[in-house]
């Protein structure tokens, strides 16, 4: 049986060595035809009367909407989906910050600092850091929670100004965020809303709330909670899994959910645990985005409790198969249902933390806040008792795999730090040329672009090869550093520009942001360069792209990417391309409204080629030598 | 010879042979990008329901004594050695007499080229048959046989 390729090539053989193990890899030949219309948008399963779907035989659906109706409607719904999965995880954040800083939950404020900073951006003022950090909770939670015909009041703070006026002529500034998801949904019911255009502007408003919320005041909460990012070291692979250890696989987006987990694991108390089983202790491994998350911030918690970030999505079935991982807790999304079976057959306990996330074949406990620490002492015991029960005949087999050099850590504040507190240098070394542009390659993995990140790390080589500096976050991060581009030895794979700048800061030509959340770091740095070189971000010399982007979450991001105004790329479409006025819009009139566009390319050299055209014009209208 | 053998049984409707049909005739041939707008775009093939209400995937048989060819006063339409009944558009003037004939509706009239007549071409010259590599139920196999009568279609 065929079996999906991957550009881990240390991966790839694992898998090959491993057939005995059903994983993603297998199923995607079973999978191999896909329903066009769905691939399109055309099929419309809202009523009794279909499932329609549009051919040149049947142009319209019975209620008589037309493939440009269906295509909206389908995006908007996806993208409702998508924002809602990330202001969930700003929304349980925010609740966590405001119950850790009342003092209901007996856990620190790893960064009083990242509090006070986040409280003056946000005009907070008054009052001790734990003071603020209420204050910065309820004010995000009353944001979320207000009503649609009501601004949220965050997103003048958080977005610049240039940016807030066109929205606000476009008439997509969100009103209260869930109000504007449930709307949407509203929307794009049976014969409700039928204009186009009316839900791409929903999709971008509901970009807006998903970016300045979903991912950027979840990283700052986070950042107060779990401590602040610092430029470090780590390792990444299979090989964080260390089998003399009891070996907790964490996945989701949500680090807070863990404080009272790794504040008890930092402890002789916590690791004690482990070690009356049997084992030299207990370790958290990362195996989807919350993994990166702990990474990002690793400097802030005691060394050794965070072993690594493992891979990316889809490498998770396999590290299962080693058996080196005794427990599995999702506490948000890209956990695979493929694991369960892998789980049972290697006695792995699987645990849920909130029920969005629940597993048929998982235990759902109440993660309560103000009971973190009670919580994380069972989630050790029955690790604990996994442990016992499963070690004693199960063979592990753990490859050698992935690096130990990986430069972790960035953020959009560790990277002032590094460049001496200013973005000043990064734009001298553009306006001098000798980094060629900026490229943010972020957001999931997935087998259908050519196999798993094979476009990813396809187009990345590209670009780095052609002096773009490439900034990642997401899963397309974890599998490029576990192919090597966030290793300081990557440089070799740069042209003599971003080479030279990568000897002289011991940086590797990827910066690794760490989760998808930190496409909102991301974000931040193209709203820095915006504000130090005085333009809007359409301007700017930076192109963003998600290349192998896998679900909705993905599409809300990108929605943001376009508010925001930036060129988008993407190797497969979007479910589109059934309506010719949709394309067109996100191809190429977009730009007139937000300045921001879609390239769709799967082929890497010419994706690369359209981004750098892009940037060029951009640096050309900038007055930059090209 | 090149056949078509179809279980009707295992047909959902999903309809995917019909886009495949259309995509593999679009300039692009871009499985993303198929052309759904039928002033350009037609399959030469149609899921139906039979009387019985049952799915019905209907295609060109390439039948032995093809009403089409003898309707066809252009001389467009010809039987060719390999079996496939196939339109010449240089010859096509639209008549549609072909369209009149054709017991299965499988000539089709299309906007297209100035109103020409289309049909399936047997996908000759393809490595395998567009419409059977898009079938996600095997509704549509393709097999090799020796016999080259009864048309290229198969019903099981």
């Amino acid at each position: 049986m065929k079996r999906c390729s991957s550009a881990d090539s240390c991966f790839s053989a694992y898998l090959e060595k491993r057939s005995d193990v059903n994983t993603a890899f297998d199923r995607m030949e079973d999978q191999a035809v896909k329903c066009g219309y769905g691939q399109n948008g055309v099929c419309c399963r809202l009523c009794s009367n279909g499932p329609c779907r549009i051919t040149p035989d049947s142009p319209k659906g019975v209620c008589g909407a037309s493939a440009d109706t269906m295509v909206a409607r389908n995006f908007l719904r996806s993208v409702a989906a998508g924002a809602a999965c990330y202001l969930h995880v700003a929304e349980s954040t925010a609740l966590r910050l405001k119950s850790i800083a009342s003092g209901k939950s007996p856990l620190p404020l790893r960064s009083e600092k990242s509090a006070d900073e986040l409280a003056r951006l946000l005009g907070i003022e008054g009052g001790n850091a734990r003071d603020k950090a209420v204050r910065i909770a309820d004010a995000v939670l009353a944001d979320l929670y207000g009503r649609r015909d009501e601004k949220m009041k965050l997103v003048e703070k958080l977005a610049i100004p240039a940016r807030v006026k066109k929205w606000k002529e476009l008439g997509i500034m969100p009103g209260g965020a869930k109000a504007e998801v449930f709307d949407a949904l509203i929307k794009t019911s049976t014969n409700l809303n039928t204009d186009p255009v009316d839900q791409l502007l929903h999709c971008l408003n509901l970009g807006i709330c998903t970016g300045l919320y979903g991912l950027a005041m979840t990283n700052l909460m986070n950042d107060i909670i779990m401590g602040e990012p610092e430029i470090c070291k780590v390792s990444t692979g299979f090989s964080v899994a260390d089998p003399d250890y009891i070996n907790i696989a964490v996945s989701g987006h949500s680090h807070s959910v863990f404080a009272g987990l790794i504040a008890l694991l930092e402890t002789d108390k916590g690791q004690k645990i482990g070690m009356d089983a049997g084992a030299k202790g207990i370790k958290i491994i990362g195996i989807t985005c919350v993994g990166q998350d702990m990474q990002l911030r690793g400097s802030a918690i005691r060394p050794g409790v965070f072993a690594g970030q493992a891979g990316n999505n889809f490498t998770q079935e396999a590290l299962l198969a080693t058996g080196a991982i005794d427990m599995v807790i999702s506490e948000f999304n890209c956990t695979l249902s493929g694991i369960e079976p892998i789980a049972e057959k290697n006695k792995i306990k699987l645990l849920c933390l909130d029920d969005v996330c629940k597993q048929a074949g998982a235990e759902l406990l109440n993660d309560t806040k103000g009971a973190e620490l009670v919580l994380a002492e069972k989630i050790s015991r029955m690790a604990a008792d996994q442990y016992k029960i499963r070690r004693g005949g199960l063979t592990i087999d753990v490859p050698v795999h992935g690096y130990d050099d990986v430069i972790a850590g960035v953020s959009e504040k560790s990277l002032l730090k590094l460049l001496g507190g200013s973005l000043a240098p990064v734009i001298e070394l553009v306006k001098n040329g000798t980094i060629k542009g900026i490229a943010g390659i972020r957001g999931c993995s997935n087998l259908a672009a050519g196999g798993h990140d094979e476009t990813t790390v396809a187009l990345t080589r590209e670009l780095i090869k052609r002096d773009i500096l490439v900034l990642s976050a997401g899963c397309t991060t974890g599998g490029l550093a576990n192919c090597g581009f966030c290793s300081p030895g990557a440089k070799d794979m740069a042209g003599p520009g971003l080479k030279a700048v990568c000897e002289k800061l011991g940086i590797p030509p990827v910066l690794n942001f760490g989760p998808c959340l930190a496409i909102g770091r991301i974000e931040i740095v193209v709203a820095e360069l915006a504000k130090a070189l005085g333009v809007d971000i359409p301007a700017l010399p930076v192109v963003i792209s998600a290349p192998q982007w896998l679900e909705e979450q993905a599409l809300a991001d990108g929605c943001f990417g376009l508010s925001l105004g930036l060129t988008l790329h993407l190797a497969q479409p979007p479910p589109i391309l059934g309506s010719a006025l949709i394309t067109k819009v996100l191809t190429e009139d977009l730009v007139n409204l937000t300045g921001g566009r879609v390239i769709v390319e799967m082929d890497p050299v010419a994706a690369a080629d359209k981004l750098q055209a892009d940037i060029n014009n951009k640096l050309a209208a900038l007055g930059i030598g090209v | 010879m090149r056949k078509k053998l179809i279980d009707r049984s295992k047909c959902v409707g999903c309809k995917n042979c019909e886009l495949a049909c259309i995509t593999i005739h679009c300039d692009g041939k871009n499985p993303f990008d198929p052309n759904l707008d039928s002033s350009i775009a037609r399959a030469r093939n149609k899921v139906e329901l039979d009387n019985g209400g049952l799915l019905f995937p209907e295609f060109c048989r390439h039948c032995d004594e093809p009403a089409c060819v003898e309707a066809c006063m252009s001389g467009a339409l010809t039987k060719g050695d390999d079996g496939l009944v196939v339109c010449n558009h240089d010859y096509c003037i639209g008549c549609f007499m072909c369209v009149m004939s054709c017991p299965y509706g499988m000539a089709r009239p299309s906007v297209k080229n100035g109103g020409k007549m289309i049909k399936c071409d047997g996908c000759r010259g393809r490595k395998s048959m567009a419409c059977v590599d898009a079938c996600p139920q095997r509704c549509l196999t393709e097999i090799e046989t020796d016999d080259r009568t009864g048309g290229q279609i198969i019903y099981k």
